[in-house]
């Protein structure tokens, strides 16, 4: 490094000290609560023993590996962990677009408001709660079989059919879930310049052709980077809410990734636990960097996250 | 900034945490070698005039408790001790407290998994046999003679890793609740006593309206499919318990995969084919069980009439008031006795009488006086009535009184304002469950039946006496199934692959064949070892049988 470079390096530090500063309290946590933690990673490759320590506890090489990936239903969770978490990206991705559309169009600011107190509302309610609330509204005696049997039809017994509980985890996954996403959208719409729907206006558009070539093309950035961030977590299928809602009938279809572990993380078993969080970690940030050169060499780099 | 500067900034970031993680970590470590020695010596005495400082970390019963309540006072006074309490509640994360060095002098432990685990971390200290033989014989005396399995709980690697508590109540059946109203509405004078009479009262509650509303809208019953509440009393009928560890020829075997359990099996599935079940058992929430009955849609509730105070109307929270609420005055309740099976047979599966199990922090390696006072203590509150009875539920004419001041112990005890009610009880430490044989913070073990029985109103006795027969009992070989080693890695992922099975056999989605498929997957997938393992422990049991003096298998 020159003595110049320097200088310069030396005097941007200097210009921006108080932005510097005031990164420093963000950064710590980052690093005290993000970086920190990540050595304990080492703790999927040892035997893990709380009085021996991390690194004074005994190496066991691929065995915690080994211990989660050949139980008799590890298979079958991971294939139920991919196939819940796809639907529920597909549906989770669209429908809060739709919903930001459809608010966007509102004239009525009360009863736009109204919804979107409505729909964000879910967000905030903890699955325990939700869980216990919609196993009773589905059961055989519940109130959705009470309107099926009003209207002539016969009851159905939601939970213990697979396909049918698939549908309740989905819908009522989306429900929780909608008002949240949509207000990252409704925040893009607000970006959209007013100048470009003048145009178009003047141009003869209506509303529909203002949705096709303006709204949505405004929108593509967020729905873009939020797309490649929720790959991150495709191995996070929901386990407060399977947990809470799922049964021995749906078992077999409704198993995931976290419940297989959590029956074997009966306590304290750190090493498999991390295995566990390291496997889903991997395959996440794999999906992350993957989906994101993706969209750059689609887009020509305009895309990416990065 | 450049791209290499950041570099170089994020390099010097984890260097730095790095040497933080290992700074702390060998911190802790050097708390923890301090210990190394695992054993508490079988010879550890203590000097009795020694006043001695114990860290409590009781049942997680009363996290609103404070240092000072009067009951740890007493304790204090009576066996020279000042003891450090600290009040959990359930879920929160004792881990946290161990893995940052805090061992505490005595834990209260829930299940014997959490105790192999503290044991395998190094948290705890052994406990030789030989120590709580010393210094707690009247202890072991009541445990070998009424829940002698409940020495397992605090077996690992074998060895002995602490004092296992013992809850008697435990070791006594549940009782189903049949709804007198219906019966009679149906033509029925007698309780269903057998198989074949409670089959013919659920039939008819199906198909003769016994709610008179003109519609075809009952059923029989719900029952649960969860492991511990599967229809216990029905599996009972043929002599097994449903997911439990039973002896066969001196050989342990699961008997979920018995001949018997097709048997019941068969039963339950005929029953659901007629309509008689409610095909909510499936959702396995006892919620939705309750309610059911509750609701008048179902008329027999399995283990609901397991007290007296069910069937007392005078009682707002009862099952009879709460099910006249919701049907009317006219809804009447009766205890249902289990019923007997086509070969004679009748009982129902229960957790068998043992507790929990007290163990005791690393460090008290070195200072081994404080597990013989704790031992001693424990043996005292057996036979010392008044100390018992104290450390239960407080002072006489403070905390509690007799309900019949003139008839004294027999018509049982009540609290005394305001700690009648349960958050202000609780905030004392006092056992809040309405029964001596409860568990409490400083009280953990129920003590002997023959003292706490005396508290107890004499009708409730009565009733439990009566209904709640020991001989009908069926037990767990290890009280607890998950004793087994392997248990965390294979018993919970067998139970759900049993749960689903069983729930597919009844509702008649598998053909009553599939059953021996079951068993041939059961021991494919991990039952094999866990058998094997559990015939270990047995053998592994006999010999703590012999060391500790268990004279007799009674009841087991």
């Amino acid at each position: 490094m020159t003595t110049a470079t320097s200088n310069t390096f030396m005097m941007t530090l200097s210009r921006h000290r108080h932005l510097l500063l005031l990164f420093l309290v963000p950064a710590s946590l980052l690093v005290i609560f993000a970086y920190l933690p990540m050595f304990g990673a080492i703790m999927a490759f040892k035997e893990f023993r709380m009085s021996e320590g991390i690194l004074g506890s005994a190496w066991s090489g691929m065995d915690n590996f080994t211990k989660l990936f050949t139980g008799a239903d590890f298979l079958r969770a991971l294939g139920n962990t991919l196939w819940i978490s796809l639907l529920r990206m597909v549906t989770g991705f669209v429908t809060p677009i739709v919903l930001a559309l459809m608010l966007n169009e509102v004239r009525l600011t009360w009863y736009k408001r109204s919804i979107q107190t409505a729909t964000y509302l879910p967000f905030f309610f903890s699955w325990v709660i939700l869980g216990g609330i919609f196993k009773i509204m589905f059961s055989t005696d519940g109130s959705i079989n009470a309107v099926l049997i009003a209207l002539g039809g016969e009851p159905i017994q939601f939970m213990a059919d697979k396909t049918w509980f698939l549908v309740i985890l989905i819908v009522t996954g989306v429900w929780q879930s909608v008002g949240y996403g949509a207000v990252i959208y409704l925040a893009a719409l607000a970006g959209i310049s007013p100048t470009l729907y003048e145009a178009a206006k003047v141009d003869g558009a209506g509303r529909w052709k203002q949705m096709l070539h303006i709204t949505l093309p405004g929108l593509i950035p967020t729905m873009v980077v939020l797309m490649i961030l929720s790959l991150g977590g495709l191995l996070n299928a929901g386990f407060d809410q399977i947990y809470n809602m799922y049964g021995p009938m749906v078992y077999a279809s409704a198993d995931i990734i976290d419940t297989y572990v959590l029956r074997r993380l009966v306590t304290m078993d750190y090493g498999l636990a991390t295995t566990a969080g390291l496997f889903k970690g991997v395959v996440g940030l794999m999906l992350i960097v993957g989906a994101n050169s993706l969209a750059n060499r689609v887009s020509g780099g305009e895309q990416g996250v990065w | 900034m450049k791209p290499r500067s950041l570099i170089y900034a994020l390099i010097s970031l984890l260097v730095i945490a790095g040497s933080l993680v290992v700074m702390s970590h060998s911190a802790r470590t050097a708390v923890l070698q301090r210990t190394h020695e695992s054993r508490i010596s079988p010879n550890a005495q203590d000097d009795p005039q020694e006043r001695l400082e114990i860290v409590w970390m009781g049942a997680p019963y009363c996290p609103t408790a404070y240092d000072g309540v009067w009951i740890q006072r007493r304790l204090e006074q009576a066996f020279n001790i000042d003891i450090k309490p600290i009040y959990l509640g359930f879920g929160q994360k004792k881990e946290l407290f161990f893995s940052g060095g805090d061992l505490p002098d005595m834990s209260w432990e829930g299940d014997p998994i959490s105790v192999q685990r503290l044991a395998y971390h190094g948290f705890i200290a052994e406990l030789p046999y030989e120590l709580i033989l010393k210094h707690a014989p009247d202890y072991v005396e009541l445990m070998n003679r009424e829940a002698p399995a409940t020495w397992l709980y605090s077996y690992w690697d074998g060895r002995n890793w602490g004092l296992p508590t013992m809850w008697l109540d435990g070791a006594r059946t549940g009782l189903g609740a049949w709804r007198l109203d219906w019966l009679k509405r149906v033509g029925i004078s007698k309780v269903p006593e057998t198989l074949e009479e409670a089959h013919t009262a659920l039939k008819k509650f199906v198909e003769d309206d016994p709610d008179g509303n003109g519609k075809n809208d009952t059923y029989g019953m719900m029952g649960e499919i969860i492991w511990w509440r599967c229809f216990p009393e029905f599996f009972g009928a043929f002599g097994i318990g449903g997911f439990a560890w039973t002896e066969r020829d001196g050989k342990a075997v699961w008997s979920g995969t018995l001949p018997e359990a097709r048997q019941a099996l068969a039963v339950l599935r005929q029953w659901y084919a007629e309509g008689l079940i409610h095909p909510d058992f499936i959702q396995a929430s006892p919620d939705i069980n309750v309610q059911s009955f509750l609701n008048g849609r179902t008329g027999y509730l399995g283990g609901a009439c397991g007290s007296a105070r069910a069937l007392d109307t005078g009682d707002p929270t009862s099952l009879i008031s709460k099910l006249r609420t919701f049907n009317g005055p006219e809804a009447e309740l009766v205890p249902g006795p289990l019923p007997v099976g086509p070969a004679g047979k009748r009982g129902a599966w229960c957790w068998g009488g043992g507790g929990n199990i007290l163990v005791f922090g690393r460090p008290t390696v070195q200072q081994p006086a404080k597990v013989v006072r704790i031992l001693k203590m424990l043996n005292e509150l057996v036979i010392n009535e008044t100390l018992f009875v104290e450390s239960k539920v407080g002072k006489r004419g403070l905390h509690w009184d007799f309900v019949d001041a003139g008839g004294g112990k027999s018509g049982g005890i009540r609290m005394l304002p305001p700690y009648d009610v349960a958050q202000v009880a609780r905030r004392e430490a006092i056992v809040t469950s309405g029964d001596l044989g409860g568990g409490g913070v400083f009280s953990p073990n129920c003590g002997d039946p023959a003292i706490y029985n005396q508290y107890r109103a004499a009708e409730e006795t009565a009733y439990i006496e009566k209904h709640r027969l020991v001989e009908y009992r069926i037990r767990d070989i290890f009280m607890k199934p998950d004793v087994v080693p392997s248990a965390a890695d294979l018993l919970a992922d067998l139970r759900n692959f049993q749960e689903t099975t069983f729930a597919r056999i009844i509702r008649g989605d598998e053909e009553l064949d599939h059953f021996d498929t079951f068993v041939e997957a059961w021991y494919r997938r991990g039952g094999q070892r866990l058998t094997q393992e559990a015939n270990d422990l047995l053998a592994a049991r006999n010999t703590i049988y012999k060391t500790v003096g268990v004279q007799t298998e009674h009841g087991l």
